[in-house]
């Protein structure tokens, strides 16, 4: 995480998310969580920084996996532009860490005292997080059950198209059963993993082609760092003694000498934290389904789409242009006045996005001296390689409309 | 683990190859050989349009000493003629706004309009100005040159006499930093920006690509300085319905549309590569990406002649086109928008082509 830290400060993302844009995307109930003046966006970065590294080196670790987990969904919650499904899965495992003593063998936390070392804790906390991970494999491969990725492997023709003129490996991407395959082989994996990654004699295969299946997606796609998360995460399920090796190597090392304890396990686990996890994978386990309750196109509607690890599904492109009319006088709105391009392109495909940004015009027009302004959009979107399609009533005026969790009746392609 | 495997992978290629006959599964499906269409679009409609610009910048500089010389209605006459020869070839410049033409500022010491009239009076009037500042930025380029040999409701005797020696350096010296920067463009793409553009490692179509930016920055100059510059903000769309007659792109010379018709020609030069590769053989090679690829290539040209026919029905000046025939002109605006939905929506995404720069889940 901390490499991620350094590596969207080093972009300059910290300014073209947090500062740079006037308009913030607020999530549905969010609407409370603004960002801070420019250098205190900096230093929630720079306290974010350190306390994955307390999580990391073990130090201070409660506290720093509080800290981390308030400080990382504080800033993933201020703008729905720059969702991504990692992010929800770092928060969400941030988020059960703060329960997890994973203080207690390999850390300052005991090398200092502050904790008494611990060689065994309860299956519970491993098994905890290997279920999620389990879950975020599953809900991405049965999402990939639709006719556009099986039947006409798209989006992945398209993007793999997109590729063919690198180099090594490019001449394999123009061929049409290319994408096939990577679109069937891609379902497999993610929802045949969830199952067998649990039984050891078969983990000898399955890593190999686990790392090699994430390391092929970030060397085709603008994933950032998600292959190494997934990666990274996964190294749980390999046997503790594995992993106990790993530990004792270091732990012979000079600058961290094993203390000889007695073993020590820590006491029965809390009910009440028992329930509550109970509780967050039922929860975990429905809230991807919810989509199934409303009708219509889920990649057109997008309703239910996101915290529902639906990743690499659509390529969707859209031009939106809105209208402000008050009586006879009408405008078109300039985006690029108010959204950075990335907003403004996340905007165009999103309908909840679109009705925000139209109540946003709303405000904007009304603080320059307009009573009661109409404002209508004329949007286009293309999805995965069909021609693009008028995507919402145009007629409609979206002032009248408040986003809710109901059916959102006037996108016109349902 | 190989059962389940198996079975599904069974039923999976069952359900394909009943499902869709039409699907050619050994096809290659994008053998298209970007360096030929880079090639043509480099050589022969990018560097001959900076060329044919810097041709014209270089006769405009003499036309203008010409006039400064002897100051005659000939002169005078010769040097409109040269400014609009001048901006007409202009017009086949204006989809390539990155690389040299970036980072040289071409379009800033070109073509800003409207200009800041009375800056240039101040500027004139002082003697001391930097025109390459931010502050000068709406006192130089073709339309300043508009104002200087044509102003608004002056004679022809008005404008000579008009001309001191102040207003004689001015002229000048925005002629000399059009040719400079044009001159400088061209050359930068003829030794070496023509070379990168059209190397291997510029195939593609992700950010770096040329193919990329060519597309990112001919929406965005189509969408900012056609659509909206040269017709949306005079007829209004930004305030209310209201036109902005100083909008207009040649406000003092009276030939707005024939420039948009111009530019409108440079964009289809670009779509079609002329008698060369051009976009839409890019786009129709990798019809099987997409799935009615030959009907995008069809609307889009079809959707050039529909603006183009738009054009032919609004007579210069677009002033009084404006106010006399303001539906036809709000027609041109509609039927330009309704190519760049094309442009970035259709084609950009049967393309591939990523509009910006950060992470993403791919949704």
């Amino acid at each position: 995480m901390m490499s991620s830290i350094a590596r969207f400060t080093w972009y300059g993302w910290i300014d073209a998310q947090y500062i740079q844009p006037d308009f913030f995307f607020s999530y549905y109930g969010f609407d409370w969580i603004s960002p801070l003046p420019e250098h205190w966006m900096y230093a929630v970065f720079g306290l974010m920084f350190i306390a994955a590294l307390g999580i990391t080196l073990g130090l201070f670790y409660r506290l720093s996996a509080v800290s981390f987990f308030l400080l990382f969904t504080y800033t993933e919650l201020l703008d729905k532009t720059n969702y991504l499904n990692h992010y929800y899965f770092v928060s969400l495992v941030a988020f059960l860490l703060i329960f997890i003593p994973a203080n207690l063998r390999f850390s300052l936390d005991t090398r200092l005292g502050r904790a008494q070392r611990v060689d065994q804790i309860q299956a519970l906390f491993p098994i905890i997080l290997k279920f999620q991970l389990c879950l975020v494999y599953f809900f991405a491969g049965i999402a990939k059950i639709n006719t556009d990725w099986l039947l006409q492997a798209q989006p992945l023709k398209i993007w793999l198209a997109a590729h063919v003129y690198k180099p090594l490996l490019g001449w394999l991407l123009r061929y049409e059963w290319t994408a096939y395959i990577f679109s069937w082989v891609g379902m497999l994996f993610d929802t045949i993993v969830p199952f067998i990654i649990w039984f050891k004699p078969l983990q000898k295969f399955i890593f190999p082609v686990l790392i090699s299946f994430h390391l092929l997606t970030w060397w085709l796609f603008p994933i950032g760092m998600f292959p190494f998360i997934m990666i990274g995460a996964t190294l749980i399920f390999i046997d503790a003694k594995w992993h106990e090796k790993v530990i004792c190597f270091f732990e012979s090392t000079r600058f961290y000498s094993s203390q000889a304890n007695e073993n020590h396990s820590i006491g029965p686990l809390n009910r009440l934290v028992k329930y509550a996890f109970v509780l967050f994978f039922i929860l975990q386990i429905s809230f991807p389904l919810r989509y199934l309750l409303y009708s219509g196109d889920l990649f057109w509607t997008e309703q239910g789409y996101r915290f529902s690890w639906r990743v690499m599904l659509m390529e969707k492109v859209g031009y939106a242009t809105f209208y402000v009319t008050e009586g006879e006088k009408k405008i078109m709105v300039s985006n690029d006045a108010f959204l950075t391009p990335q907003q403004e392109k996340m905007m165009a495909t999103q309908p909840d996005m679109i009705l925000q940004f139209a109540h946003h015009i709303e405000e904007e027009y009304k603080k320059k001296g307009l009573v009661d302004p109409k404002v209508t959009a004329d949007i286009h979107v293309s999805l995965n390689g069909r021609r693009s399609k008028l995507f919402i009533d145009p007629s409609v005026d979206l002032t009248e409309l408040k986003d809710n969790w109901q059916h959102k009746n006037w996108i016109s392609v349902q | 683990m190989n059962k389940t495997c198996l079975t599904m992978l069974t039923i999976g290629l069952l359900a394909l190859s009943s499902c869709n006959t039409d699907i050619d599964i050994g096809g290659n499906f994008n053998s298209y050989n970007q360096t030929a269409l880079l090639n043509n679009l480099g050589e022969n409609i990018i560097l001959t349009a900076y060329e044919g610009l810097a041709e014209e910048t270089a006769l405009l500089q003499s036309s203008t000493e010409a006039f400064v010389t002897a100051k005659s209605e000939v002169t005078l006459e010769a040097l409109k003629v040269q400014l609009k020869a001048t901006r007409k070839t202009w017009q086949y410049c204006t989809p390539y706004n990155f690389g040299p033409a970036a980072d040289l500022g071409l379009v800033f010491n070109l073509n800003i309009y409207p200009i800041d009239q009375l800056q240039v009076e101040t500027n004139i009037t002082s003697g001391s100005y930097d025109l390459t500042t931010l502050a000068n930025n709406d006192t130089k380029g073709f339309q300043t040159l508009g104002y200087l040999l044509y102003g608004k409701d002056k004679s022809t005797a008005d404008i000579i006499a008009s001309f001191d020696l102040n207003r004689e350096k001015y002229l000048t010296d925005v002629v000399a930093l059009i040719d400079e920067t044009s001159q400088s463009v061209f050359n930068n793409w003829k030794n070496s920006y023509l070379a990168a553009f059209t190397s291997a490692g510029a195939n593609g179509v992700d950010a770096g690509s040329s193919v990329g930016q060519l597309v990112n920055t001919m929406n965005r100059d189509f969408e900012r300085n056609t659509r909206d510059g040269k017709i949306g903000i005079p007829v209004g769309i930004r305030s209310l319905g209201t036109p902005f007659p100083e909008a207009t792109e040649a406000f003092f010379a009276d030939y707005s549309i024939e420039l948009l018709e111009t530019n409108i020609q440079g964009y289809e030069d670009l779509y079609t590569g002329k008698t060369g590769e051009g976009l839409d053989d890019f786009l129709m090679s990798i019809s099987a990406v997409t799935r009615t690829q030959s009907s995008l290539d069809e609307d889009i040209t079809a959707q050039f002649s529909k603006v183009k026919n738009a054009i032919s029905l609004v007579n210069d000046p677009l002033i009084d086109a404006i106010a006399n025939q303001k539906t036809q002109v709000e027609t041109i605006f509609a039927e330009m928008q309704g190519l760049i939905i094309l442009f970035k929506t259709d084609m950009a995404s049967s393309m591939g082509v990523i509009i910006t720069y950060q992470d993403s889940d791919g949704d």
